[in-house]
């Protein structure tokens, strides 16, 4: 009893009651359910004459006059709605196709993803004349690292082919040109070149006469580069080795004798510890050997191999890659080809 | 009307834009929207043409809206708040162009007239045949928030899922109000 004269237990009753009468329920009903209602009946009447006196209310209206002069107001500009029917319309459908809440994460992220892959891909595209220097030069070795992760392993050799004609092409046009690398970027590209062909090897993906031709181009690229060196540095040993004979016994340069696989760096150092006379012999014999457009006879008496019977007389390096994109055509349907 | 056949009408309008299902709707909604709008005006000519603009904008806008009978209300009400709204906001930069004397003389003829018209005595009584003179003045101390709770929880019957949605406001927020509303005017009534 203590419990139900207190104003907030009143109240919470109360406000009960009320909440049950918003809901639709008859308010004899919840008297005669919850008998907890009788106990504040007199305060409860009250509240439900307030409520009567504000339905009261309703008795505001417009008066039929307005009612029906504000309908024919309304329909007069209806030939107006009827010539934006079609533009609202169209509105209405792409307002309702684009405003869908979930939606938006999704074409986001889609609008994000396509951005970012065609980016890439024209970046790959515009990268694939690049050579060692360019800005883009970096994107076109990550495109092939990527393009050799997603090719099965029967087809990397192809693909390694591919990889060293693009390096030895580019290895000629530097050469062509002229282009001034350092000396890091050189190596890296020699290296590039014999770490292709060795892969090239690995896959048995080269036939004897492929392997011949493109021992002698990377021979020449790196004895073409060693004679830039020396020409853009000169000698900087001064211990002058005097003994020259083997040198000067062939028709041949030195360089040749070095291995396939030798880096600039070892080469430097080979060129450090040579000496001045012998350079100097070299440098004769080089500009010998270009003019007399013998190579291939002399590579094969150099290497005393007497197996390669190529009749073709290569004079230049262009000579030499056309040559090995004949070849390639020739073995393979693949896009990778020699300029 | 009920819900569900408001469902329809609503269906119907929108798809063969036939100004007899609108008929329908607008007279079932019209004396709601005049009484939300003349309570907070407090002007019957003017709560006249604010009506008249908010039917012509749902005349309108009702075809390319995708609404069924819960969202039209909230819709509606939305409108014609909205509506009331930018009245207010035109009549505050009015008054606030003219000057000091005209203002003055404004208030004394014409505004004072229709702020006080509660007390002024048998104004509802010829107008509307509304009797309850004590209500009334009770109603002109409360808050705007306060009233729209009232008119529209027991003279509109909209449920507190609706009104929340009109006012934007939380449900037990609204259920407290009401009930400190309808305490007060209960004591009073009965002082």
């Amino acid at each position: 009893m203590f419990r139900k004269n207190t104003i907030k237990y009143k109240e919470k009753v109360i406000n009960k009651f009320i909440s049950l009468i918003d809901k639709g329920y008859d308010a004899d009903y919840c008297f005669k359910k919850f008998p907890i209602f009788d106990y504040y009946k007199d305060d409860i009447k009250l509240y439900l004459n307030t409520i009567n006196n504000i339905k009261g209310l309703k008795t505001i209206e417009p008066t039929d006059e307005f009612k029906n002069s504000l309908f024919e107001k309304i329909t007069q500009n209806t030939n107006q709605y009827d010539k934006n029917l079609f533009i609202n319309n169209y509105n209405s459908y792409k307002s309702s196709k684009f405003k869908k809440p979930f939606l938006k994460p999704v074409i986001v992220f889609l609008s994000a993803f396509l951005f970012l892959t065609f980016s890439y891909t024209g970046t790959v595209f515009a990268s694939q004349n690049s050579i060692p220097g360019d800005v883009l030069y970096n994107v076109k070795k990550s495109a092939e690292v990527i393009q050799l992760s997603f090719t099965p392993y029967s087809k990397q050799g192809k693909l390694h082919f591919k990889f060293l004609n693009n390096r030895i092409n580019e290895a000629t046009i530097i050469l062509n040109k002229n282009i001034i690398l350092s000396d890091i970027e050189i190596n890296n590209l020699l290296n590039s070149i014999d770490y292709e062909y060795k892969k090239c090897n690995e896959h048995n993906y080269l036939n004897n006469q492929d392997k011949q031709k493109i021992n002698n181009e990377i021979n020449i690229i790196k004895m073409q580069y060693q004679n830039r060196y020396r020409k853009r540095y000169g000698p900087r040993n001064s211990n002058i080795n005097q003994d020259t004979t083997s040198s000067t016994s062939n028709n041949l340069p030195t360089e040749l004798n070095t291995n396939v696989n030798e880096p600039i760096d070892t080469m430097k150092n080979n060129f450090n510890s040579n000496s001045y006379n012998q350079t100097q012999n070299n440098e004769q014999d080089i500009n010998s050997f270009n003019k007399q457009n013998n190579i291939d006879q002399a590579i094969n008496s150099k290497n005393n191999d007497g197996s390669t019977n190529s009749n073709a007389n290569l004079n230049n390096s262009t000579e030499i890659t056309n040559g090995l994109n004949k070849g390639f055509n020739n073995n393979n349907d693949d896009n990778g080809s020699f300029k | 009307m009920d819900d569900s056949e408001l469902n329809l009408y609503l269906k119907l309008f929108k798809k063969s834009g036939d100004k007899a299902y609108f008929e329908k709707i607008y007279h079932h909604f019209l004396s709601n929207i005049y009484r939300f709008v003349f309570f907070q005006i407090l002007n019957k000519q003017t709560a006249e043409d604010i009506t008249s603009e908010i039917f012509i904008k749902v005349y309108n806008n009702l075809r390319k809206s995708n609404l069924n009978s819960a969202t039209f209300k909230s819709w509606l009400y939305k409108i014609a708040q909205n509506t009331i709204t930018d009245y207010f906001r035109k009549e505050n930069k009015n008054k606030s162009n003219i000057s000091l004397e005209q203002y003055i003389e404004l208030t004394n003829e014409e505004d004072l007239k229709d702020i006080n018209f509660i007390k002024e005595e048998n104004f509802l009584e010829n107008e509307f045949q509304f009797k309850n003179e004590k209500l009334l003045s009770l109603l002109s101390k409360l808050t705007d928030e306060q009233k729209k709770i009232l008119l529209l929880k027991y003279v509109d019957e909209l449920d507190y899922k609706t009104i929340s949605s009109i006012l934007n406001k939380k449900q037990s927020a609204l259920r407290t109000m009401n009930f400190r509303t309808l305490k007060y005017i209960k004591e009073e009534l009965n002082k």
